[in-house]
């Protein structure tokens, strides 16, 4: 009689430990797909973010200390656009300074040679144009960027617009 | 002897349901924790195309500017709320309001500028009426509040057109 409950005791206790292990594995199991997926989803926004930072940055500065568009070497007007831009070095130095789109990634052009990308590769470009803009005896350029990153649901896409002015055109 | 055993089993039965409360309420706590800083994290992205869209608008209005001071800054009022409108090849200055990409609102203010006795600008003093003072702001609703970013500059008609 003793023994008979002793062992009816162990079996529901032990049903209701495996029920709970069950209810805290699904728990823990749910807890740790929601990490995986926002952390997949802050990883493509910052990829966005730092790519957007690094390509506007540096076009808008280039554009900035530019003297005249090489319009012969350049695609305005239509995505993928590229730029490229008759500038000056630090030593004063005549220079073409060029940013192009190769396979999904920005690449930035010295002289003709490519010096490599300006974002990580988790993200692409969708869509980048450039546009000119005639202010008299100015030049202005107006730039259409959007990046995208991640699949499913960390799929990111952000556009981005600048337009900045030639500086060095005001001193034609 | 039975008793005891029974006693033992049912703390421990209760001391499992307490572990397992206190590792959901753990859990619970940490992943709202969590889940707000990935929401902080991930709320900037619109702050950076908002800053990026007002650095365009000031650039914007200098090529306003380089068009010609007297017939595009000139002819605008000081105080009143312009937007800025692209025609397919330039950028024009509107009071109709628009919103890119159907999030952000972009507009900008001139003032007028003084300067005292040294030519310096203060608060007070001779109008220069080659100078003015331009705001842009960039307002975007977040979360349920507006949030703006604003860049101020100063144009002067150096090309005096």
């Amino acid at each position: 009689m003793k023994k008979a409950l002793h062992s009816g005791f162990t079996l529901i206790e032990l049903l209701l430990y495996t029920g709970i292990l069950i209810m805290l594995v699904a728990v823990v199991g749910s807890t740790l797909l929601a990490f995986s997926k926002t952390y997949r989803s802050i990883a493509s926004e910052q990829s966005i973010e730092q790519s957007a930072e690094g390509i506007l940055g540096r076009m808008v500065r280039e554009v900035r200390n530019a003297k005249t568009i090489d319009s012969s070497n350049s695609t305005l007007g239509t995505s993928p656009g590229v730029l490229s831009l008759n500038t000056t070095d630090a030593t004063g130095n005549a220079e073409t300074i060029g940013f192009f789109i190769t396979g999904g990634i920005l690449h930035l052009k010295k002289n003709g040679t490519d010096t490599g990308p300006l974002m990580p590769s988790a993200a692409d470009v969708s869509n980048l144009v450039f546009r000119s803009i005639s202010a008299g005896n100015t030049t202005a350029i107006k730039i259409e960027l959007t990046l995208e990153s991640g699949t499913s649901t960390a799929y990111r896409s952000r556009s981005f617009y600048e337009t900045a002015v030639l500086r060095g055109s005001y001193l034609q | 002897m039975s008793m005891k055993i029974d006693q033992q089993a049912g703390f421990a039965l209760v001391e499992a349901l307490v572990a397992a409360a206190m590792l959901s309420t753990i859990l619970a706590f940490s992943v709202s924790a969590y889940l707000l800083s990935a929401q902080i994290a991930t709320s900037n992205g619109a702050g950076v195309e908002a800053a990026f869209l007002a650095d365009e608008g000031v650039d914007a209005v200098r090529v306003l500017r380089d068009k010609s001071w007297s017939t595009n800054i000139a002819t605008l009022s000081v105080g009143t709320t312009y937007h800025l409108a692209w025609s397919g090849s330039t950028w024009n200055a509107t009071t109709t309001d628009s919103y890119i990409d159907t999030i952000f609102e972009r507009s900008f203010i001139l003032s007028d500028v003084y300067r005292d006795g040294n030519s310096d600008i203060a608060a007070s003093g001779t109008l220069d009426s080659n100078t003015k003072k331009v705001t842009v702001n960039v307002s975007w609703f977040q979360k349920g509040a507006t949030t703006t970013r604003s860049f101020t500059v100063y144009i002067t008609n150096f090309l005096k057109n």
